[in-house]
C-alpha cells in the first residue's frame, strides 16, 4: 500500500505538464542517439547536463529528461541493425541476425513492429519489478560474487555455438579473435600493457563503438559495393505486415527475454549487451525444433530487444536503492544527482522522494510515448531502404566516421574502424560469422577480470568457483547446454 | 577451399603472434594468483587449434570479387579521409569524401556533389552546432 | 555580445588585458576523456561558470580527446600546438601517476606549463559497516600480521590511484605493497557493491563516490587522507595522519597548458583560476563537481606538481612499475 501511495506521488511530479514535455523531448533525443553509431546514450546524458544545469531545472525533471534519453536509446539501436545490418548500439548487434534476413524479405516493418513492442514490454515489466522489488534485489545483485560472474559468463559463452553459423572452427576462431581484441591496454590485474605494440594510442584498449562500427557498418558498404548493391535490391520487395498472431506466437520470448534481462541488468558490472545475448542464445537453443533463428525469425529479434530495454531499467534497480551505479551511463546520471547537491544512496526513496518516484512513475510514461512513438514511425523508417544507395550510404559512413571522430578527436580511430571495416569485408565473404567477435570481445574480458578477481580473492582456491549455490546451478546449466547439443544428435 | 588455408595460416599466425608476446610480458610483481599470461594464453591456444583445423579440413572458398576495383577505391577513400580531416577541416574533407563514396555507388557527377555538400553541411551542423562536439576547422574560415 | 562581455570583464579588472597583452580566441579545454568522464566534466563545468561570471570573455569550447587514458592530450599538445596561447587541457592525479610510471611515452611533467587546480577530491579508506576495523590502526595492525590477508578492492588497475593510496598505508605499516590482495574492480560502484556484499574488506575509494552509503550507515570511514579534516559528513572522520599515518591523497584537478605557451597567456590562465576561486559562486559549482577547496595556481603549484610526480616516480621504481627507463 505505501508503495502506491509513494508511487502516486510520482505521477504527480511526473505528470506536472513540464516534465511531460520533458519526457517526450528524452524519448525522441534517446532514439535519435540509438540510431547514431558513433554516440551512445553515456555521451549524450554528458552533453545535455550542462544545458539542464544552465536551463536551471529542477533535480527531478532533469533527471526524467536524462533518463529518458537513457532507456530511449533502448528503442533506437535496432532501427538500423534490422533495416541495415548496422547496430546503432552494442547490444542491438545480436538484432542483426534475423533482423536483416527479415528486412531482406520485405518485412523490414514487421520486425521493427515486435521489436517495438517488445522493447516496451520488457521496459514495462522492468519498471513494474522495480517498483515493488527494488530493495530486496538490490541487496541479491550486491551479494553476486565474482566467482558467480564467472559461472554466469561460462553459461552465455557455453550458448555461443547457437550464434555460430556454418562452420564450427571458424566461430571459435572468431570468438577467440573478440576476446583478444578486448585485452589490449593496460591490464588491470598488474599494470602492464599487453597487446598495444608500444602504441600509447592503444594503452586504454580498443574501443566497442569503433569495433563494431567498423566490423558491421564499414564491412557492410564494402560487401555491397563489390557486389553491386544486389542484397539491398533484394530488401525492397514488399513484405506481410505484423499480425496479431504474430505478436502472440512472440509473447512467451518475450516474457523469458524480459525477466532474463531484468536479472542482468540488476547485477552491477553485466548489462544490456549480456541480456541481448543470453536471451537470443536461449530462445534459439529452446526452439530449436520449430524455429528458423539466423534466417529470419521474429521472436530472433523480439528477444534481444526486449531482454536490452529490461536492462537498462534492471541497471537502474542499484543506482536507486543503493546508489551504486552498474554502468558507465548510470554512472553519469548518479553525477547529474550529486551536481543537485543530492546525495545518490540507500536514503534516496526516503530523503527526496520526488526524486526517486517521480523518475519511477516517468518511467512508466516514457515507455507508453515510445510505443506511440515507434509504431506509427515503423513505416517511415523501413522507408530508408527506399532511399537511393548513393545518398544512403555515403551518408551513413560519413555519419559513423563523423560519430567516432567527435567524441575522440582521434585520425587513429578512424583508421582502426577501416582495418575493422576491411576485416569485415573478408570475413563476411568467407563465411566467418561476426557476432562471435562481438560476443568475445563482451564477455572474454568479463570472462578474465571476474576469474582473477575470484581467485584473487580465495587465494588462488579454485574450489571458490563453486563455493555458492548460484554458481552451483549455473554450472550444472553450463555443462547441460554443452552436453544437450550431442544428446540431441543421438536421439535422431 | 586454398582461401580458407589461408585464413587457418592466419589464425595460427595472430595465435602465436599472441601468444608469444603473452609469454614475454615481464610482470613486475605477482598481483593475482593468476596473473596476465595463462588467459590470453589459452585463448591462442584454442584459436590456433581451430586454425590448424581450418587448414586441415578446408569447407569454404574465397568469392572472387565481382568489382575488383571498387572496394580497394572506397578503402582508400576512407583512409585518405581519415588523414586529412584535420589539416583540411571537417567540412571539405567530409564532403570530398561523401561524394567520392557516392560516385562509387553510382551517383552521377552533379547527384555526387550535392550529396557531398549536404551531408557534409548538416553533420556539421548536428555535431558543432548541436551537440557542442567541436569538429577541426580546417581551412575553412569558421 | 562578444564585445560586452569583454567590457563588462574589463570593468571587473581594470586595465588587466592590456597589462598583459593577451586576450583569448577561440580558447578550447581538451578533455583527455570521452563526453561523461571526469576531465569532460571539470573542462564543461569549469569552463561553463568561467564564462558564466566573465572571467574569460569569450566562450571556451570543449574538446574531448580521450585516446591512451590521456596520452594521446599530451603527445597531441606536444607535437601539434607546443606554443598554442588558446588551449589547455584537464588533468588530475592520475595523470601525474601515469608521468611518473612513464605511461605518456617521452612526455612528463616538464613537457607542461602547470597552470593550476580547481579543486581535489581525497581518498578515503571505506569499510562496511560491520566490519572488525574500527579505526586505521586496527587496519594497519591486520596489515603487519598479514597483509596478503585483507582482501582491497577498487576501481583501477595496479598502479593506479586507488591501488597507490592504499599501497602508501601497506607501506606506513611496514609492509610491501606488492604483497597486498589487491582486486580491481571496472568502476567504483562496483567495487563500492563488492564491499557490501562482503566479498573485499576494504574499498580505498574517493569521498565524493562514498556519501550516500555513509550518510545510510552502511560503511565506515576509518580515515580520510586530507592534511586537515574535511567538511560536512565527513567532519567526524579522523585523517590518517591523526591516527600516525603519515600518508595523504589529494586527487587534484586542474588544467596545464602546452610546454611553449607564451608567458603573457601562461599569466592569463593563471590569474583565471586564481579568479575563479576567488569568485563568490564558485564553492558551490566546485561542490557540484564533488571537489573540495584546493587553491594553487602558477609557479608553487608547477612545483607541487613536480615534487608529487617526483615522489611516485620513487614509488613505482620501489615496486617495479616504471614503464619506460628515463
Amino acid at each position: 500500500m505505501e508503495t502506491f501511495a509513494a508511487l502516486g506521488g510520482g505521477f504527480a511530479v511526473a505528470l506536472q505538464p513540464h516534465n511531460l514535455a520533458l519526457a517526450f523531448i528524452g524519448c525522441i533525443v534517446g532514439t535519435a542517439i540509438g540510431v547514431l553509431p558513433g554516440i551512445g546514450p553515456l555521451n549524450a546524458i554528458a552533453l545535455l547536463l550542462p544545458f539542464c544545469l544552465a536551463l536551471r531545472l529542477p533535480p527531478e525533471s532533469a533527471l526524467i529528461l536524462l533518463a529518458a534519453v537513457y532507456y530511449g536509446s533502448g528503442y533506437g539501436g535496432r532501427i538500423t541493425a534490422i533495416l541495415l545490418n548496422m547496430p546503432g548500439e552494442p547490444s542491438a548487434v545480436l538484432t542483426t541476425l534475423d533482423g536483416h534476413p527479415l528486412a531482406k524479405q520485405g518485412r523490414g516493418g514487421a520486425a521493427l513492429a515486435i521489436t517495438g513492442i517488445g522493447s516496451f514490454i520488457g521496459a514495462t515489466l522492468s519498471v513494474i519489478a522495480m517498483t515493488f522489488l527494488s530493495v530486496p534485489l538490490a541487496r541479491v545483485a550486491v551479494a553476486f560474487s565474482p566467482a558467480d560472474y564467472v559461472a554466469l559468463i561460462a553459461f552465455a559463452l557455453s550458448l555461443l555455438g547457437a550464434v555460430g553459423g556454418v562452420s564450427a572452427p571458424k566461430a571459435w576462431a572468431a570468438g577467440c579473435l573478440g576476446i583478444m581484441l578486448a585485452l589490449i591496454g593496460i591490464d588491470s590485474g598488474t599494470g602492464v600493457e599487453r597487446f598495444t605494440m608500444g602504441s600509447f594510442e592503444l594503452l586504454g584498449g580498443i574501443d566497442f563503438t569503433i569495433l563494431a562500427i567498423g566490423l558491421f557498418a564499414i564491412g557492410e558498404i564494402l560487401l555491397l559495393i563489390e557486389t553491386r548493391l544486389r542484397a539491398q535490391a533484394e530488401a525492397l520487395h514488399g513484405g506481410q505486415r505484423l499480425t496479431f498472431s504474430e505478436v502472440v506466437f512472440c509473447i512467451p520470448a518475450m516474457l523469458r527475454a524480459s525477466s532474463i534481462g531484468f536479472v542482468i541488468g540488476v547485477l552491477p558490472g553485466a548489462g544490456a549487451s549480456v541480456a541481448s545475448a543470453l536471451s537470443y542464445t536461449t530462445e534459439k537453443r529452446l526452439n530449436e525444433s520449430n524455429g528458423k533463428f539466423g534466417q529470419g525469425d521474429l521472436r530472433g529479434v523480439a528477444a534481444p530487444e526486449t531482454a536490452d530495454n529490461a536492462a537498462q531499467i534492471g541497471n537502474m534497480v542499484p543506482m536507486l536503492s543503493l546508489g551504486i551505479p552498474g554502468s558507465g551511463t548510470t554512472a553519469v546520471l548518479l553525477g547529474a544527482l550529486l551536481m543537485y547537491n543530492i546525495t545518490p544512496g540507500p536514503l534516496l526513496f526516503e530523503q527526496r522522494p520526488e526524486v526517486a518516484w517521480g523518475l519511477i512513475a516517468s518511467m512508466y510514461i516514457g515507455n507508453c510515448m515510445l510505443l506511440l512513438l515507434n509504431l506509427p514511425l515503423v513505416g517511415i523508417f523501413a522507408r530508408l531502404l527506399t532511399v537511393p544507395p548513393w545518398v544512403l550510404y555515403p551518408g551513413v559512413l560519413a555519419l559513423s566516421f563523423a560519430g567516432v571522430f567527435a567524441v575522440s578527436n582521434s585520425a587513429f580511430d578512424l583508421l582502426l574502424a577501416v582495418a575493422f571495416g576491411v576485416m569485415g569485408w573478408l570475413f563476411r565473404k568467407m563465411e566467418i560469422p561476426l557476432v562471435p567477435i562481438i560476443l568475445g570481445f563482451v564477455l572474454g574480458r568479463m570472462l578474465e577480470d571476474n576469474l582473477r578477481r575470484a581467485l584473487s580473492l580465495s587465494g588462488g582456491e579454485v574450489s571458490a568457483l563453486v563455493a555458492s549455490p548460484v554458481s552451483i546451478i549455473l554450472w550444472v546449466m553450463t555443462l547441460a547446454a554443452v552436453v544437450w547439443p550431442f544428446l540431441r544428435k543421438r536421439h535422431g | 577451399m586454398i582461401a580458407d588455408r589461408l585464413l587457418g595460416l592466419a589464425f595460427i599466425g595472430i595465435a602465436l603472434a599472441a601468444g608469444f608476446s603473452a609469454w614475454n610480458l615481464v610482470v613486475p610483481f605477482a598481483a593475482d594468483p593468476l596473473g596476465p599470461t595463462p588467459f590470453p594464453i589459452t585463448i591462442a591456444l584454442v584459436m590456433g587449434l581451430c586454425g590448424a583445423i581450418l587448414v586441415v579440413q578446408p569447407v569454404h572458398g574465397f568469392e572472387r570479387p565481382e568489382r575488383l576495383t571498387a572496394p580497394p577505391m572506397l578503402v582508400g577513400a576512407m583512409v585518405l579521409y581519415a588523414l586529412s580531416l584535420v589539416p583540411l577541416g571537417f567540412m571539405p574533407a567530409t564532403a570530398l569524401m561523401a561524394a567520392a563514396v557516392a560516385l562509387l555507388f553510382s551517383a552521377k557527377p552533379t547527384q555526387a556533389a550535392v550529396v557531398g555538400i549536404v551531408t557534409a553541411l548538416v553533420l556539421w551542423g548536428l555535431f558543432d552546432k548541436l551537440l557542442d562536439l567541436p569538429l577541426p576547422k580546417g581551412i575553412l574560415p569558421f | 555580445m562578444n564585445r560586452r562581455a569583454l567590457l563588462a570583464a574589463s570593468a571587473l579588472v581594470p586595465a588587466f588585458a592590456q597589462a598583459q597583452g593577451f586576450t583569448p580566441q577561440n580558447p578550447e579545454c581538451i578533455a583527455p576523456a570521452a563526453p561523461g568522464g571526469g576531465f569532460d566534466l571539470t573542462c564543461r563545468l569549469t569552463t561553463r561558470v568561467m564564462q558564466e561570471q566573465n572571467i574569460v570573455p569569450v566562450p571556451i569550447r570543449t574538446q574531448n580527446m580521450p585516446g591512451g587514458i590521456g596520452a594521446v592530450a599530451i603527445n597531441h599538445i606536444n607535437a601539434q600546438r607546443p606554443r598554442d596561447p588558446n588551449v589547455i587541457v584537464a588533468f588530475s592525479t592520475g595523470s601525474w601517476l601515469n608521468m611518473a610510471q612513464g605511461r605518456f611515452g617521452r612526455f612528463a611533467e616538464n613537457d607542461v606549463r602547470w597552470i593550476g587546480a580547481i579543486g581535489a577530491d581525497y581518498g578515503v579508506i571505506a569499510v562496511k559497516a560491520d566490519s572488525p576495523f574500527r579505526t586505521l590502526a586496527d587496519l594497519v595492525a591486520a596489515f603487519r600480521a598479514n597483509v596478503a590477508g585483507v582482501p582491497v578492492g577498487s576501481s583501477g588497475a595496479v598502479g593506479s590511484q586507488d591501488w597507490t593510496k592504499i599501497a602508501l598505508v601497506a607501506r606506513a605499516a611496514g609492509q610491501d605493497p606488492r604483497r597486498m590482495r589487491y582486486v580491481p574492480f571496472e568502476g567504483g560502484g562496483a567495487a563500492m557493491a563488492a564491499l557490501l556484499g562482503g566479498h573485499i574488506q576494504v574499498f580505498p575509494g574517493d569521498a565524493s563516490e562514498v556519501g550516500g552509503q555513509l550518510d545510510a550507515g552502511a560503511i565506515r570511514l576509518l580515515a580520510v587522507m586530507s592534511a586537515e579534516r574535511l567538511p560536512g559528513r565527513f567532519a567526524n572522520i579522523p585523517t590518517a595522519k591523526e591516527q600516525g599515518v603519515d600518508v595523504e591523497w589529494p586527487i587534484v584537478r586542474g588544467f596545464y597548458g602546452p610546454p611553449q605557451m607564451p608567458d603573457a597567456a601562461y599569466n592569463y590562465w593563471v590569474d583565471a583560476i586564481r579568479r575563479l576561486q576567488a569568485h563568490p559562486t564558485w564553492p558551490e559549482q566546485r561542490n557540484a563537481q564533488g571537489l573540495f577547496e584546493f587553491n594553487m595556481v602558477g609557479e608553487p603549484f608547477a612545483a607541487l606538481a613536480r615534487q608529487r610526480v617526483g615522489e611516485y616516480r620513487q614509488l613505482a621504481r620501489d615496486v617495479g612499475m616504471v614503464q619506460v627507463a628515463q
